[in-house]
């Protein structure tokens, strides 16, 4: 089976979340594949050991989530580079009112096929203007470590942003860059 | 996960070196997880154990 699935957490019901089959790769991969979140929104995937051999699989493919195909995305016109713990920040972009929320998204660092320090922190908006959206940064650094992230925007359908790369920390000595 | 014959004999890799992990081991169902930023998880990649005629198929004689 090649392909991929897709699971919808139900917060107020784990029971009913839900998987879904989604479209199907070309190749096939095992061990020492991976699979990595894009700043566009697409996921690559690539490597792999094919059986009974030490071949290495070289194609890579990239992966469009129906986020891409349910219309217009918000722009994020620019953002702080760097985010401190328990602050605002204000991220210009297009449309600032059809912006519902946006997410933080460690930057990938997968190996053998896993990433372990995969995380998405959700940001709530807390003002807006004819430009700007206003969040508050969480002050938990044990949720959000320093280092950088992927800021997405999303409107009301789920439909996200290009990613703005940002890092987070209290000050330089905590940031890993 | 298909099995298709669980109790024939395992493939060895032709070789192997220091380090390098025995893929005989890993012919279960794999992909990679990946957290998308509409908070959904993808499974992605991944595949059953790949028989020699579907990588024939996808990448031609080896």
């Amino acid at each position: 089976m090649k392909e991929a699935e897709q699971f919808k957490l139900n917060p107020a019901s784990v029971s009913s979340s839900t998987w879904s089959k989604l479209a199907t790769a070309t190749v096939a991969r095992q061990y020492h594949s991976t699979a990595l979140l894009l700043p566009d929104g697409r996921v690559w995937t690539g490597g792999s050991n094919p059986n009974n051999s030490d071949d290495r699989e070289e194609r890579m493919e990239v992966f469009s989530p129906p986020y891409l195909f349910k219309g217009l995305r918000p722009t994020i016109v620019s953002a702080p580079d760097r985010l401190e713990w328990n602050k605002d920040f204000t991220i210009s972009c297009s449309n600032p009112g059809a912006i519902s929320h946006a997410v933080l998204i460690r930057c990938g660092s997968a190996t053998h096929g896993f990433d372990v320090d995969q995380r998405l922190v959700e940001l709530q908006v807390d003002s807006r203007t004819n430009t700007n959206v206003v969040f508050k940064l969480l002050p938990d650094r044990n949720i959000l470590p320093p280092g950088h992230y992927m800021l997405f925007a999303l409107n009301a359908a789920g439909v996200p942003s290009r990613a703005v790369i940002v890092s987070c920390g209290g000050s330089s000595s905590e940031r890993i860059c | 996960m298909r099995i298709e014959n669980p109790q024939a004999p395992r493939r060895k890799n032709k070789k192997s070196s220091p380090g390098k992990e025995d893929s005989d081991k890993l012919d279960g169902k794999f992909a990679s997880l990946v957290l998308l930023p509409d908070s959904t998880i993808l499974m992605v990649g991944g595949t059953s154990a790949q028989t020699d005629d579907e990588f024939k198929t996808t990448r031609g004689t080896r």
